[in-house]
């Protein structure tokens, strides 16, 4: 079972709502989703080290401000309609500020404490992610490879760098793989649904074929897996609970897609 | 008298930033760097990289550090610019077409956030904790403040204090933290430092108050917007909130702005020929001209300096602004 029940995930997840509470944000706009993978991975991980606990709990919360904050303005409108009613115009508006507002919690957060480095690090993180969004944004693959990878970045790259800094998890590289196996069984599932999929619908436009793609995905997810579980692995013995602990995550994210999978 | 001639020696220093923010917004994506360059290129006051160097002049003023607190400001600015275009859904900007409307609303949306990222990379070279906590409130009181101006969108009752709360957190913290990181990043004392902010709050305050002013009394022309487009966009300014005492404004306003009907250029007009019979456009002029008067005041405890002179000089070109 995932630690989803944790005591101290339970306070990190509370006082993360408690801080991105606004009751007029809260009012017009549904309350972004905190992303449970990449909380339950940063504590699961950022459980090994030895740093102060408030420190850990700081990090987590200042990379999940900023993971809200993109995810927030991911979801604003392409483009805004001519006809748009007073209520969506307003939803609009308060998803840019509210993205605005969280990348200044994070920032706010780390500076009471003086971690500057920590903040210059999750900053080139975001720097980077923008410029792998741009990419995906302007069809810039040719492949699927290319797009799982460039996926992979932008959906990984806040955690694995925070992580890299905390210096507990000796192969990040598997925090990829994680965050890759996620990417492609939504994708999967999204392919099978016959609903858009954004990296697939850019490769279909690409002129990939479509029919090959849940066979194509298929492989990779089986190969994904099994990238995973030697990591998991060749984890060395001393990080024997974080072994236990990954094995559970990976474990539920594959049983979690099969359920949905067999729902849908 | 011309603004720029009142900080003209600085010319040097504010040509040395303009580089450095155009070296730091060339993002590896042409798209990302075209949308940011073109954002740069089209102008604008660099009022906050003035207020950053007037307040290191107060210390010891080392260009280098003076750079890297009057660039990550600029691009907090640019940043805040960009999204408030989707914000508003704004096609011009500065004569130009906005990035949303050169491309749309998820460019605009990524160029925003990487130039806030850039700003925060270069900032954190500074280690000054003070100066981080002061900027990091302000980030998070702008949005806040901007969050404000949507929720008290058409409330016409709203009070004085809402209104000068509101442009407090919208336009004069950053000023203010302009000043005041200027000082901080070039040793000036704290007390002077906070001296500088809260010239830089009152300058903030005023300056907002009298674009308010403008927004009825000045031309289309001059506005590069239509007169009256706050008031038109729900946005309850000074003026306003002192014409709505008068019950004949207070009603037209009601009754204009009562159901989904759009306003058409008749009724805006009507509005302010009204309001410009009401003492509204005098009283705000007033408690502008209180405002500035306390900048002054401020001034009057530092050091003297060449800066100072041009602190005053920014001063009194704000109250003589007429568009």
């Amino acid at each position: 079972m995932l630690p989803t029940s944790n005591v101290e995930l339970n306070k990190l997840r509370s006082l993360i709502e408690d801080k991105i509470q606004h009751d007029y944000v809260d009012e017009i706009i549904q309350k972004p989703a905190i992303d449970e993978t990449k909380l339950v991975l940063l504590y699961t991980i950022m459980k090994q080290s030895n740093l102060p606990q408030s420190t850990k709990e700081r990090y987590i919360l200042s990379t999940i401000f900023v993971q809200l904050a993109l995810d927030i303005h991911e979801i604003v409108p392409i483009k805004n309609d001519r006809n748009e009613s007073s209520i969506s115009q307003k939803k609009r508006q308060l998803m840019v500020l509210a993205g605005d507002y969280y990348s200044g919690l994070f920032y706010s957060l780390l500076s009471e404490t003086e971690d500057f480095e920590v903040i210059h690090i999750l900053a080139t993180a975001i720097k980077e992610i923008n410029e792998y969004k741009m990419r995906f944004y302007y069809n810039e693959i040719t492949s699927v490879d290319e797009a799982i990878d460039l996926l992979m970045k932008i959906e990984s790259l806040l955690i694995s760098r925070i992580l890299k800094e905390v210096q507990v998890l000796p192969e990040l590289a598997l925090i990829e793989h994680i965050i890759s196996l996620i990417i492609l069984l939504r994708e999967k599932h999204l392919l099978i649904s016959n609903d858009s999929s954004s990296v697939f619908t850019n490769l279909v436009t690409l002129g990939g074929s479509r029919q090959d793609l849940p066979t194509k995905l298929e492989s990779i997810i089986e190969e994904k897996i099994k990238s995973i579980e030697k990591y998991i692995n060749d984890i060395p013995i001393q990080y024997a609970e974080l072994k236990n602990d990954l094995k559970k995550i990976v474990g539920d994210i594959i049983e979690n897609n099969t359920s949905i999978a067999k729902e849908g | 008298m011309k603004l720029a001639k009142t900080y003209n020696y600085l010319k040097k220093d504010l040509d040395y930033i303009e580089k450095a923010v155009d070296k730091v917004i060339q993002a590896d994506h042409p798209v990302l760097r075209e949308a940011s360059t073109h954002l740069l290129m089209a102008g604008g006051k660099r009022i906050r990289p003035v207020f950053v160097l007037l307040g290191g002049q107060f210390g010891n003023y080392d260009i280098e550090r003076m750079s890297i607190v009057a660039t990550s400001i600029e691009l907090i600015h640019m940043a805040s610019l960009v999204h408030d275009d989707v914000i508003d859904d704004a096609e011009i900007r500065r004569g130009g077409p906005t990035i949303k409307k050169q491309y749309d609303n998820k460019v605009a949306m990524y160029t925003g956030d990487y130039l806030l990222a850039r700003s925060l990379e270069i900032i954190t070279t500074l280690k000054e904790k003070q100066a981080h906590q002061t900027l990091a409130k302000t980030i998070v009181e702008v949005c806040i403040g901007e969050i404000e101006q949507i929720k008290d969108k058409h409330v016409w009752d709203q009070s004085m204090r809402t209104y000068l709360r509101r442009i407090r957190r919208k336009t004069a913290l950053l000023i203010a933290t302009s000043c005041k990181l200027g000082a901080i990043a070039a040793g000036v004392k704290e007390k002077d430092a906070n001296r500088l902010f809260k010239y830089g709050y009152y300058i903030g305050m005023s300056y907002q108050i009298i674009d308010d002013i403008l927004d009825f009394t000045s031309s289309e022309k001059e506005l590069g917007k239509p007169a009256g487009n706050d008031l038109l966009q729900g946005n309850v300014t000074l003026p306003v909130l002192y014409a709505m005492k008068y019950p004949a404004f207070n009603s037209l306003v009601k009754n204009t702005f009562t159901g989904s009907k759009s306003v058409n250029e008749e009724q805006m007009r009507l509005l302010i020929k009204l309001l410009k019979q009401t003492d509204a456009i005098e009283r705000s002029y007033q408690v502008s001209d209180m405002y500035l008067r306390k900048a002054l005041h401020v001034l009057d405890k530092l050091p003297d300096h060449r800066s100072k002179q041009s602190l005053i000089g920014i001063a009194t070109y704000i109250g003589r602004r007429r568009s």
